[in-house]
């Protein structure tokens, strides 16, 4: 058993040393028209945008924006097959009631339906919630669409968590909110965890990119927010960074396919490498919900290639949003 | 790192021989054998400086510290790319804080005088929270008046010219800095007190035109730290400010200032992470004694780095897991 652990360990080494070779190559894309092409002499098992925490709302000119961020990823030379979200698709439904609630889902899917050709795969963001703080949102709770139904519905999506395969590739999206009475904490239950420990299991060879609202690793963490290091020690809340990270990442360990993990959330661009797995942080489509950059990141998404030897390239775009603010 | 008991017990259970996970770092493994190894051409790029960095040796007496750190110094000096010097991460000897005046002479006299019998290289040194001498005053049966206590003897012991200071290499400049601050509430604090936070300042002004490598023993910033012991506290992500330093955020705005900072290399956490934010990339670079010479320490193997600075700003990095076995 011991032995067998091990063994397991050593194949994430060798694994690892390859998809660190491809990193050094990040933001040297050389556009080609099709896009399952062959780039650098490595097959293309698949090119998608992902994008996070649009936010959208009617102020600022964010339904503007949205849509340029759309434009402008479907005009990339080497155009991408498809669009990954990783939630925060309003600027809010936890506190938000019925008529709000509808009146930005109407607005969203009104700028998808005008300006995305691409195939869109959803994640759950805390903000996809609808209704969690009930006396804001003046709900009861007994909606029949209440909490991440909604937004389920909305998208037309399955399941708050599913996989799908593309090439060498197995894509597992995760939902990381585990609502609390007004908010959220970053966290895979025990039921996902178990369905992710048999999504490892089964990926059959395939190289895994796992995508969750909550960053599993960040750093952006201990920024995001108020004075984390006020107490003289950093304390970061639980809904920053998914608290049960240990647990995952030793998950990870056991299978030396699981390549990249991808979030949202904190609306910084973040790249860490532990332990065999890139961990990548993708900024915000809305920066500061529609008031400018967040911090030192700019509005954007990012352009992800997965190759079938397991290794990836990525790259953060800034498409050139200014917001408008009034005076 | 700060509990050294705490970790030794760990080790016992996560010590698996899992990561030599470690070489993954950009696969810069492909340096031809040369004479000189500053001034050399890689890939077309001229180097500034090829230097190995060993952090977290804590030598002492036993544990077959000595005979580890021997078989290192030799590992670095016979690769084929021999690198021009070896800069150390600090933590050089087992622990100061709490030796006893004799003690911390048999720990410093040991290190010496491997230095003086296995190393041919020019070696510079960082001072770690364990280089300190006294400041646990009952246990190292200190006053504080002793005129070597704290940081002296060791600046002194290895002629230091200041417990920090600026290294010149080509395009570059090294800044060797001293992490570790006495604190009212417990043994230590991690940050760069205010003196040398404007030495930091000046330095970053007076040298626009060259490259800017931080080497300081305890993360400016690390994610990997959070999962390093139970660092959850109701429900919240809570960790000491001896694990990492807690004036990030002044630091990564005066980087974001300064661009010309591409590099900040720590040790403290015997972890291997590496992470990009900001166009800085922050590399924690595991230890020269693995888990404090009793085997390696979660997913980190005894290790070196090696570190190739480019002049054109570029650099390349490779964890090298030098053989060491505890028997």
């Amino acid at each position: 058993m011991f032995e067998e652990y091990k063994m397991i360990n050593r194949r994430a080494f060798l694994g690892s040393s390859i998809a660190a070779a491809g990193l050094a190559s990040i933001k040297n894309f050389s556009f080609s028209k099709n896009s399952q092409s062959i780039k650098n002499g490595k097959k293309r098992s698949l090119r998608f945008a992902h994008i996070t925490d649009i936010h959208i709302r009617q102020e600022h000119n964010a339904p503007e924006g949205f849509a340029l961020a759309l434009n402008h990823i479907q005009s990339q030379k080497d155009k991408p097959q498809m669009i990954i979200t990783t939630g925060d698709h309003l600027i809010d439904s936890i506190g938000e009631d019925d008529s709000t609630t509808e009146m930005l889902w109407t607005l969203f899917k009104d700028i998808m339906k005008k300006n995305c050709k691409l195939p869109v795969k959803y994640g759950i963001g805390n903000h996809d919630y609808w209704g969690v703080n009930k006396k804001k949102s003046k709900t009861t709770g007994n909606e029949p669409n209440w909490g991440v139904k909604r937004t389920l519905e909305e998208l037309e999506m399955e399941s708050r968590y599913y996989s799908f395969d593309q090439g060498s590739w197995r894509l597992i999206m995760l939902d990381s909110i585990v609502p609390t009475d007004t908010y959220c904490i970053g966290k895979i239950e025990d039921d996902q965890f178990k369905w992710l420990e048999e999504q490892i299991k089964t990926a059959d060879g395939r190289f895994m990119a796992i995508f969750s609202h909550i960053p599993i690793m960040s750093v952006g963490a201990y920024f995001y927010g108020g004075n984390n290091e006020k107490t003289g020690d950093w304390v970061v809340p639980g809904s920053r960074m998914i608290i049960n990270a240990r647990q995952l990442k030793d998950l990870f360990r056991q299978n030396a396919n699981v390549k990249l993990c991808v979030s949202g959330h904190i609306h910084l661009y973040e790249h860490i490498q532990y332990a065999g797995v890139n961990y990548i942080s993708g900024g915000a489509i809305s920066g500061r919900w529609w008031k400018g950059q967040h911090q030192e990141t700019q509005e954007g998404y990012c352009l992800f290639d997965l190759y079938d030897d397991g290794t990836f390239e990525h790259e953060y775009v800034d498409y050139g949003w200014q917001a408008n603010l009034p005076d | 790192m700060f509990d050294k008991n705490l970790k030794l017990t760990r080790r016992g259970v996560l010590g698996g021989s899992i990561a030599a996970a470690a070489g993954l770092i950009t696969g810069a493994n492909i340096f031809s054998s040369s004479a000189s190894a500053a001034s050399k051409k890689i890939n077309g790029k001229k180097r500034s400086i090829r230097f190995a960095h060993l952090t977290d040796i804590h030598i002492e007496p036993k544990r077959k510290a000595p005979e580890g750190f021997t078989a290192a110094l030799r590992h670095v000096q016979s690769q084929k790319d021999k690198p021009d010097m070896i800069i150390t991460g600090g933590d050089n000897v087992m622990d100061l804080l709490g030796a006893k005046d004799d003690w911390a002479k048999v720990q410093t006299d040991t290190f010496k005088e491997i230095i003086a019998k296995e190393c041919e290289l020019p070696i510079k040194y960082c001072i770690g929270n364990h280089d300190t001498w006294g400041w646990d005053k009952k246990n190292s049966n200190t006053t504080g008046d002793e005129p070597l206590w704290g940081k002296a003897r060791f600046v002194k012991e290895f002629g230091l010219e200041n417990r920090y200071y600026a290294i010149d290499a080509g395009k570059w400049r090294i800044l060797m800095l001293d992490s570790t601050h006495i604190d009212k509430k417990d043994v230590y604090t991690a940050k760069f007190d205010d003196e040398q936070y404007d030495w930091l300042v000046e330095q970053l002004k007076s040298n626009q035109g060259k490259y800017i490598c931080l080497i300081n023993h305890i993360p400016i910033m690390s994610a990997a730290v959070l999962l390093d012991g139970d660092n959850i506290k109701q429900g919240r992500w809570s960790l000491p400010d001896e694990w990492m330093h807690l004036d990030t955020r002044k630091l990564v705005d005066l980087f974001w200032q300064n661009k010309n900072v591409k590099l900040c290399i720590s040790g403290h956490l015997h972890l291997l992470e590496r992470l990009e934010y900001n166009n800085v990339t922050y590399i924690c670079d595991g230890a020269v004694c693995g888990g404090w010479w009793g085997g390696p320490f979660h997913e980190c193997q005894e290790g070196y780095g090696l570190f190739d600075l480019y002049d054109d700003g570029t650099f390349d990095h490779q964890y090298v897991d030098y053989g060491w076995e505890v028997k």
